[in-house]
């Protein structure tokens, strides 16, 4: 049997036994209209989650009044549809939205607040520059695609990242984070010292990251003494964890380009200073070596040799070598570049 | 370069230009008939200068390479 053939039954099948039209309250987790008009939605309800789908000729009469929104509480009247084509979804030919939904996120917020942890993380410093990182993360594409942006820095010997791997979804998750966050805790107080943590995660559906909603997990990460940063999801999610966070990126590729540059920030910085410094260094050994010159010139201008060797001669005292004025019938010694001359004055000769 | 007349290393160029600087104005102080003074003094001024291009050329290894190995 080929897939099409075997998928067509179970369309089929779906047909035949799905229940008639029934009204299901839910949580909008996603909306949006397309070009053709019809809405695209999420519909999640605690851990439950399903697509659904209205059509463009309901949608405009349906979508006349207030735009339905995320995390808006809906009355929805539904029915299922599976095609090979685009799975299984809910057929929305009624929606009216009742309330706002005060998700798992919103609530964890007003605990943690009450506990006095809200903004203990929020209320660091981001550092200057992040030379090593603790990155929390399940293993998987989110994951491979925040190493493959950070690697070249890692390569270079500027950054040094330690991958701690937890759960993130499903009923270990909450267990497996606390375990990787008290890791990262303990290894804070050792030499595997971090400047800050990375907890990231690629998108999927609304209610994957819900399992991150968890007070005590993200309790124990408002209270890590290092700064946390997360990219969680997509834009648009703003689990629980981003809220305790010191910063939130939205996304795991925005959080591997902030680790990215704070990682290269100062030793550009540094490399800089460095040039710098060495150019007023060179700057002031040239000028150190030209002064050095000036005043070896000016110890052999000053020699009493430098006039001789300019032609000047003086007659000095045999006996000790001190200068004498010449007078007739005098001897004396006639020092001159080329050396010493026993020599007797004649006579006076007046200059015309 | 003779080791026993260098300027302290640990002093540095500053006090190898005080002493060019001191050479400089004893030479211009020495009598007409004081050429071997003279001499000597040239001499310890061209030590000294020697000393001072070796610290200074020791510095430009440095910045040219901050983990260098210099002797200055």
């Amino acid at each position: 049997m080929s897939l099409a053939a075997y998928l067509d039954d179970v369309a089929s099948s779906v047909r035949q036994s799905a229940p008639p039209v029934s009204t299901v309250i839910a949580t909008l987790g996603e909306f949006h209209v397309s070009d053709s008009g019809a809405a695209h939605m999420w519909l999640h309800d605690g851990r439950s989650v399903c697509r659904g789908f209205l059509r463009a000729s309901r949608a405009r009469e349906i979508l006349a009044g207030p735009r339905p929104a995320r995390d808006d509480r809906v009355e929805t009247d539904v029915s299922p549809e599976y095609s090979p084509q685009w799975g299984f979804r809910l057929l929305v030919s009624g929606l009216r939205v009742t309330g706002r939904t005060l998700n798992d996120a919103d609530r964890g917020c007003s605990e943690l607040e009450r506990r006095g942890v809200l903004g203990l993380n929020r209320g660091l410093s981001v550092p200057p520059w992040i030379g090593a990182a603790a990155i929390l993360a399940p293993s998987g594409a989110g994951l491979e695609d925040f190493n493959q942006t950070i690697a070249p820095m890692e390569k270079a010997g500027i950054l040094r990242a330690d991958r701690y791997l937890a759960t993130f979804e499903g009923p270990n998750a909450v267990p497996s984070l606390l375990a990787a966050i008290r890791r990262v805790a303990e290894d804070q107080r050792s030499a595997r010292r971090h400047d800050a943590v990375f907890m990231v995660r690629g998108g999927g559906v609304p209610s994957a990251l819900s399992w991150l909603d968890d007070i005590e997990a993200c309790e124990a990460l408002a209270r890590l003494p290092l700064p946390v940063f997360t990219g969680l999801g997509h834009e648009r999610d703003s689990p629980l964890p981003d809220r305790v966070a010191c910063r939130a990126f939205g996304t795991p590729s925005k959080a591997a380009q902030f680790l990215r540059e704070a990682c290269t920030r100062l030793p550009l910085q540094a490399a800089a200073a460095s040039e710098a410094l060495a150019a007023a260094a060179r700057t002031l050994a040239d000028r150190a070596g030209e002064a050095a010159d000036r005043l070896l010139l000016r110890c052999a201008a000053g020699s009493p040799e430098a006039p001789l060797a300019r032609g000047y001669a003086f007659l000095a005292n045999a006996s000790d070598g001190r200068p004498v004025r010449p007078a007739a019938g005098r001897e004396a010694v006639l020092i001159a570049a080329g050396g010493r001359w026993r020599v007797t004055v004649h006579e006076e000769i007046t200059t015309p | 370069m003779n080791d026993a007349t260098a300027p302290d290393r640990e002093e540095g160029p500053a006090s190898a230009m005080a002493e060019l600087s001191a050479i400089a104005e004893a030479m211009e102080a020495l009598p007409p008939h004081a050429i071997e003074e003279a001499r000597a003094l040239l001499e310890r001024a061209s030590e000294v200068r020697r000393s001072i291009a070796h610290i200074l050329q020791g510095i430009r290894s440095l910045a040219a390479d901050p983990g260098a190995d210099t002797d200055i």
